[in-house]
């Protein structure tokens, strides 16, 4: 392959490295994609790790892609993408046998990746939410018709574009000089606890925002939330941002990503870590893999792995000014970590509250100790001592109920995540010790609401710790699964650092498109679409989103 | 008009490769898979921990010598598919410390051999050239060309002094021309094995050809580096650069059968896709003929034998480690190779030990006997991080449990105690694998196996037992052993059709002629020049 060359060659085959791919190959580009590891994906992945025959997602689960440009554009469906956006889409069961069932605001058509707002979905929530307190259901309620009416097309202008440029404001920015509409500016100085106690009166609204914004965000009670995070955050509880199953496993996303590549005449290679981009008078030129083999890229590179990777080997430090070096170097990367795993089960858990409220077995739940203060305070300061929290706040999804493809007719796969610390703190075998204990621990109180989670209805069990999720993939530090944290430092105009936001690099045509980007991660496809925006503007690619006729 | 010119149903191995022929020649074909990976049995998965590439299935690779698709398809050369044909293929470490090996050198083999019986190793010496002459003349051939009927191929061999032997061997039983030949203890145990590792009886005559076959490549595995799902990977790759599609996910409910012919198929959300040339099945007659095609549209002879294709009574309970030392053998301290072998055959030091175990298998129960392991990462790095490695003990195994039926499979704690139990036994033979120094590990049951694949029911590994009512001419039957069936452009194409079970690409090679003979398509490919020779001397 040493005479190999591409247009375009993209370094790992992470969800954002392929979208890119994806769009440079429909534009005739001779596109090459080169990934470390043995299969493409980084965070799509899925493994039958439990035991064979149930499907599980060693990463991400909980899946926006059906409605972003991404899936619209590439035709993702034709290559066999479907995901399942249930009714039940989301809620909280809590240990005194309170429940909240969060409803979609949204249907999506996971075909068309088109939403359509559904009234009855908040009518809903607000009667859920009014029975722990009304003031709460209110409080929702009008954050909600903002969030309609004022904040979502906002939050879609700025994570669909590249960041705004110094001097200029993002469009969600504005949302804090309007007293009416608008964002309470003190929410962005707050933390993430202090929001909740703000907006919310009950211990139920403050546990379920504060643990709902942990999943979503990777933000813990004592972070303060970046803006486009706030508003996704608030968006969990109001129905605003609907989840999916992907049918048959999240690395699904991969295989389609890869068969519309293919499609489109590009290729890719596994098992090929590249070592250096090959740069000549400041221009990128190409890559040379770990093996020595050198690649030629005739007009630009696409780095999908970390900013770290990217500026200290891709690159090499002598490129690139000390500020930048120093910056990158400082870059915190120690929320996200999580203890993420699934059960092979003979039945679903069966949760008491479901006699009273069948609705309560939703996609994503959380099962929580109605406490508040324990939280807001001890939640975090015991996970980071000890790597899991004495009271668990478990996450679970219950995938087979909606996806029955991921288990053997009759049995059933349901997935948790509890919150851990960075997998510095501990050795791989104190890991691989703390997560027997952690099993122990998390059926004994799953038992608390579903008194069938015993040892005899399970038929495997597997767990990941952060330990683990950094050596599935390199570019997750530290276990850090955004690959750096998203607080109010290191998002937006400012992620991952203020002179990198824009997706380029100091290297001319090696660019950037990975969630250590502005937009943050998640599965959305937003750094992959953004980095394309830059890419057509300079290489004169086709302005996709003009051509869909839509503002971004 | 149809969008694609054929459906293939399954992209394991077979469906793959006929695809990736078909494909190459310019027809445009589309394979539907209902697992969310593609591949089939060649899986490689990261069930333990990152970095650690478990073949979950295929791991020893048998034909790689004689299979046209890798010259055909330019496997390595285009898409990297390497192997490693290791020297040391097949070990058998003894609990005295010492050990029988087989060399892919054969003087090594017969060195090794020696030092139990002088005479064994004469007589392996003479016995693996006579095979090995088996092999590249008739049975190699004979894999990648259409199966005759009994009565012609029986003819056509009484006709040669090579066939007649061949025809001898097999009437014969695999213990009875193993013990005729070999008289040490040791050596009859791990040749034994060696023929009867894939679930072919120990007292099974009628399918004696495969005595030579095994024992012929019980010192010509290799192993796929980077796991065997590279393989899988880049066999796509030929099918997406030639105008293909593979899909994951797919459930189909039925082959479309419209005025007797396969149209197309229908999927279980109504979606009806169309096959404008032919529909391939590489799924297993019950699936392919009862559920798919419907007993309606089938004559009576061929529902009747698709009703009564019988699944295999053994199977595998499979564990896989993930290792944070390499694993040291005792009897390496007399033969350091002892730490570099591809198979290990550990436990069976006497034919008793394999045959009981059968028996007991058999019985649906369960025994500390012994089984095969291996540690693919000591010979290809690329699967396990540095300095850890990749383990996997794959013993025979009932499905259906004397006590409590397959469903017993599913007893967490169960698994677990059987587990231990095969470590123990391990533990005799390479005792710093304890419990210390397995990070993690991952079990796989008979029932793991019917769940994880749909055509591999009972823990069928080869997609239905070797019987000599379903073998050549019979697999699956009479009708479609040569991969077209009695419905119009309908084909087989999968392990439970000619040449047979295993990753030997035998199947999805004769079908892909047959189909591209049918629609009068140009083949891009050769015929085997070992064929050709065949056909000269009149063998095939």
């Amino acid at each position: 392959m040493s005479d190999a060359s591409y247009d375009a060659i993209v370094i790992g085959g992470g969800h954002n490295g392929l979208v890119v791919a994806c769009y440079l190959a429909m534009n005739g580009m001779k596109v090459g994609v080169f990934e470390e590891k043995w299969e493409l994906g980084g965070g799509v992945c899925s493994e039958e790790y439990t035991a064979p025959g149930f499907i599980s997602d060693p990463c991400s689960t909980s899946i926006r892609f059906a409605y972003q440009p991404p899936f619209r554009d590439l035709n993702l469906a034709e290559y066999g993408l479907r995901f399942v956006f249930p009714w039940r889409n989301g809620g909280i069961i809590f240990d005194n046998e309170d429940y909240i069932v969060s409803y979609p605001a949204y249907s999506v058509d996971a075909k068309a990746g088109e939403m359509t707002y559904i009234p009855e979905g908040m009518e809903k929530s607000y009667k859920e939410i009014a029975k722990c307190s009304e003031r709460d259901a209110e409080t929702a309620l009008t954050l909600h018709e903002r969030f309609e009416k004022h904040w979502k097309e906002r939050a879609n202008l700025s994570r669909l574009n590249p960041p705004p440029l110094p001097g200029e404001k993002d469009p969600l920015e504005e949302l804090l000089d309007d007293p009416v509409n608008g964002i309470d500016p003190r929410h962005l100085l707050a933390n993430v606890g202090q929001v909740a106690y703000d907006l919310f009166e009950s211990d139920q609204m403050r546990v379920y925002f504060m643990r709902s914004t942990a999943s979503a965000t990777n933000n813990f009670p004592s972070n303060v939330m970046p803006l486009l995070c706030y508003v996704f955050s608030v968006s969990q509880l109001i129905g605003g941002s609907p989840t999916a199953v992907t049918v048959g496993g999240t690395h699904t996303i991969a295989h389609a990503l890869q068969r519309c590549l293919c499609s489109h005449g590009g290729e890719f290679w596994v098992l090929s870590p590249v070592d250096k981009v090959l740069i000549e008078n400041g221009t990128a030129k190409g890559i040379r893999l770990v093996d020595g083999t050198e690649i030629e890229a005739k007009k630009l590179v696409v780095s999908n792995i970390d900013t770290h990777q990217t500026i200290f080997r891709l690159i090499g430090g002598d490129y690139v000014s000390e500020e930048i070096r120093h910056k990158v170097n400082a870059l915190d990367v120690s929320r996200g970590c999580i203890l993420w795993g699934s059960f092979a089960l003979h039945e679903a858990p069966k949760y008491k509250v479901e006699a009273v409220e069948p609705d309560t077995l939703t996609l994503r739940s959380y099962l929580c100790p109605n406490d508040a203060y324990y939280a807001r305070y001890k939640y975090q300061a015991e996970i980071f001592s000890h790597g899991f929290p004495s009271k668990l706040y478990i996450h679970p999804y219950h995938h087979s109920t909606f996806d029955p493809a991921r288990s053997p007719r009759g049995k059933y796969e349901v997935q948790f995540e509890e919150y851990s610390c960075p997998a510095s703190f501990f050795t791989l075998k104190e890991w691989l010790r703390l997560k027997r204990e952690f099993i122990e621990e998390l059926l004994k109180q799953w038992q608390m609401y579903a008194p069938n989670m015993t040892w005899d209805n399970v038929i495997g069990v597997h767990v990941n710790t952060p330990y683990e999720i950094q050596m599935r993939n390199s570019a997750m530090r530290d276990g850090c699964i955004p690959h750096i944290t998203w607080d109010a430092p290191q998002a937006g105009r400012n992620r991952p650092i203020p002179e990198l936001s824009r997706y380029k690099t100091p290297i001319k045509n090696l660019y950037m498109a990975s969630g250590s980007c502005h937009t943050y991660g998640t599965v959305t496809g937003d750094p992959g679409y953004n980095c394309y925006k830059i890419l057509a503007q300079d290489f004169g690619l086709e302005k996709v989103w003009e051509k869909a006729g839509r503002p971004y | 008009m149809a969008k694609w010119d054929g459906i293939i149903i399954g992209a394991g191995p077979n469906g793959l490769v006929t695809g990736a022929y078909l494909a190459k020649a310019g027809l445009k074909v589309l394979l539907l898979e209902r697992r969310f990976e593609l591949g089939g049995g060649l899986c490689t998965e990261q069930v333990t921990l990152p970095g650690f590439l478990h073949n979950t299935h295929c791991i020893y690779h048998s034909m790689v010598d004689y299979a046209p698709i890798f010259d055909d398809l330019e496997l390595e050369e285009r898409y990297k598919v390497k192997f490693i044909h290791p020297p040391l293929v097949m070990a058998m470490p003894l609990s005295n410390g010492r050990s029988l090996g087989l060399y892919s050198d054969l003087d090594r083999t017969c060195q090794s051999i020696a030092e139990f019986s002088k005479k064994d190793a004469d007589t392996y010496r003479e016995v693996y050239h006579r095979y090995d002459n088996y092999m590249r003349r008739f049975i190699g051939p004979a894999t990648y060309s259409p199966a005759m009927a009994p009565i012609d191929q029986v003819a056509k061999l009484e006709a040669s002094d090579i066939g007649r032997e061949i025809n001898e061997l097999t009437e014969r039983a695999p213990k009875e021309v193993i013990d005729e030949l070999f008289e040490n203890e040791h050596v009859r145990a791990l040749l034994l094995y060696a023929v009867c590792m894939w679930g072919l009886e120990y007292d099974q005559t009628g399918l004696g050809f495969l005595i030579p076959l095994y024992l012929n490549r019980a010192s010509n595995y290799r192993l796929c580096v980077g796991g065997s799902h590279f393989l899988a990977s880049a066999l796509s790759k030929v099918i997406y650069e030639n105008g293909g599609m593979v899909l994951t996910n797919q459930f189909i409910k039925r082959i479309v059968i419209d005025n007797g012919a396969a149209k197309g198929v229908e999927l279980d959300d109504g979606t009806i896709i169309e096959a404008d040339k032919f529909v391939a099945s590489s799924l297993d007659p019950k699936q392919t003929f009862l559920d798919l095609v419907g007993e309606e549209n089938l004559d009576a002879e061929l529902a009747f034998d698709a009703k009564r294709w019988q699944w295999e009574q053994e199977s595998l309970f499979d564990l896989h480690l993930a290792l944070d030392v390499v694993p040291q053998f005792t009897a390496a301290s007399s033969d350091a190779m002892m730490n570099q072998a591809f198979i290990y055959v550990v436990g069976y030091e006497t034919e008793d030990d394999f045959v009981n175990h059968w028996e007991a298998v058999k019985r649906g129960e369960l025994l500390q006997a012994g089984f095969n392991c291996s540690f693919p990462s000591v010979l290809d790095p690329k699967e396990a991080p540095p300095g850890m490695h990749t383990g996997l003990i794959s013993e025979l195994a009932p499905y259906r449990l004397k006590d409590g039926g397959p469903e017993r499979w599913y007893d967490y704690r169960f698994k677990q105690e059987h587990a231990r139990q095969c470590l123990d036994t391990l533990r005799r033979y390479a005792p710093n694998i304890t419990d210390e120094n397995i990070l993690e590990s991952y079990i796989c049951t008979p029932l793991d196996i019917e769940n994880k694949f749909l055509d591999m029911k009972e823990g069928s590994i080869k997609q239905g037992a070797y019987l000599t009512l379903q073998m050549g001419y019979f697999r699956p039957n009479q009708y479609c052993s040569n991969h077209r069936t009695p419905i119009g452009e309908l084909y087989v194409c999968g392990a439970s059709s000619y040449s047979g079970g295993t990753v030997i690409y035998g199947p999805c090679y004769l079908a892909a002629n047959a189909i591209a003979e049918d629609l009068g398509i140009q083949k891009w490919w050769r015929e085997p020049a070992m064929v050709t020779k065949a056909k000269q001397e009149n063998l095939l």
